[in-house]
């Protein structure tokens, strides 16, 4: 099984849309910048990495990619909590992290 | 309404004049000739995206170094050792972090197809082409094992590779024999359409690497250069002693990254592999069809409309590799 690429793309573009929104701190902005390269990073990998199916750690952390996709979206109409949205980015960066901890093949 | 009239004429006079050669052979040779320029366009544009996937990953890690002094330096050699490669973490890649191998395995499959038309062109337009003594000496060593190379891929981390080999085993066997024999005319259409279908699961496969791998690679890349790069401009605008020329300099750069990505979304790379295929299969239609004069107007339309699009991508990966390497000049 794979991790929800797509999403985690759109999570990626978001982070750099918000890192040049006008109306956002640039303390924030520079979070968003940040956050966005992490998760590019990330990205390049899992998009060739498979993992065992029914494994746990995906299925949480798809949960959270679109989890977060959720918030940059809300953020983005400047409804969502900046707080909220930089904390659960983190998270699933973590998370992300965990997953390269279990056996996966590239294929 | 002038436009569209004067567009409805010019296919009016095109469509009569296919019907009256359409019979002729050198026409269909020309054609051939033709579908063979535009293959070798749109190779040049798409063999770009793939040259420079590591180059790309280099540029943005020390885009991101030279504007933030705390950010520190670190080095990975990756596909030093044989098996899988590295978990991509933040750091300069030497050799990375996209496998080499399977880029130019990619290229090869690229420089396969072209070959293929070249041949074909070669075939049709020459009254006795050169004939080789073995399929090494025509195509060259690495495209003759490109097969056994996917094979090798397939069993690392290259995701895709495994769905390149069936086809492209077939095709370096069609193409070599184009090369042994000095096929005409009908034989050359039999070779047609042979060929068609393994150049169709090779293209969809090289579509594939646009879509989930090159095109996520490259915009993402470039909206996080855009982002840093407005970082760094906002952090600089207020600082003591900024002056017009050197906000000027910043602000000139961002510009250069917002018309490289304008040029990347406009010119769909994954199109011109699209329209690589549409060719082809004009090329099969045509061949498989009994070369009725209906089927040529659309080969002729169709190749084209290739051609076309293939010299306007063509121009514009030309475009983006000017302001890449300003950028790189600059600073």
């Amino acid at each position: 099984m794979k991790t929800d690429n797509k999403v985690l793309l759109d999570d990626v573009e978001r982070c750099f849309e918000l890192a040049v929104a006008p109306g956002i701190p640039a303390s924030e902005r520079k979070k968003y910048d940040d956050r966005g390269w992490e998760l590019r990073a990330r990205l390049t990998t899992l998009l060739a990495a498979e993992f065992a199916d029914g494994t746990q750690q995906v299925t949480t952390a798809n949960a959270k990619i679109r989890e977060v996709n959720k918030l940059l979206k809300a953020r983005l109409t400047q409804l969502g909590n900046a707080a909220n949205t930089i904390q659960a980015l983190g998270e699933l960066v973590s998370v992300i992290d965990d997953l390269f901890q279990l056996p996966f093949i590239f294929k | 309404m002038y436009t569209s009239w004067k567009r409805f004429l010019s296919l009016m006079l095109l469509a009569v004049t296919v019907f009256c050669s359409a019979c002729d052979n050198s026409e269909f040779r020309e054609q051939i000739g033709e579908f063979q320029k535009a293959m070798t366009d749109s190779r040049s544009a798409v063999e770009v995206y793939y040259q420079e996937m590591n180059q790309f990953e280099k540029d943005l890690y020390l885009l991101r170094r030279e504007v933030d002094p705390n950010k520190g330096l670190g080095i990975v050699y990756a596909y030093k050792r044989p098996g899988p490669g590295p978990v991509v973490v933040d750091a300069l890649y030497v050799n990375g972090p996209f496998a080499p191998a399977s880029i130019q395995a990619r290229l090869d499959s690229l420089k396969l197809i072209n070959q293929y038309g070249s041949r074909l062109a070669e075939l049709a337009g020459s009254d006795s082409p050169a004939k080789f003594s073995s399929g090494t000496a025509a195509l060259g060593e690495n495209i003759v094992k490109l097969g056994g190379t996917f094979s090798r891929l397939s069993g690392g981390r290259d995701t895709t590779a495994a769905e390149y080999i069936g086809p492209v085993s077939r095709l370096v066997g069609i193409v070599s024999a184009l090369y042994l024999e000095n096929k005409r005319d009908k034989a050359l259409i039999d070779s047609i359409r042979e060929a068609t279908p393994q150049i169709t699961k090779i293209t969809s496969r090289l579509k594939r690497d646009f879509d989930e791998v090159l095109i996520p690679q490259r915009r993402t890349g470039l909206e996080g250069s855009i982002s840093t790069m407005t970082g760094y401009y906002e952090a600089e605008r207020i600082k003591p002693g900024s002056t017009r020329k050197d906000r000027k300099a910043i602000l000139s750069e961002i510009n250069s990254l917002t018309r490289s990505f304008e040029l990347f979304v406009a010119s769909s790379p994954a199109e011109m592999v699209q329209g690589m295929e549409d060719a082809n299969q004009a090329l099969f239609a045509y061949a498989n069809s009994g070369r009725k004069n209906a089927d040529f107007v659309q080969l002729v339309a169709r190749i084209g409309e290739f051609r076309d699009r293939a010299k306007e991508v063509s121009e514009t990966v030309k475009e983006i590799r000017e302001i890449r390497r300003k950028l790189r000049d600059e600073n």
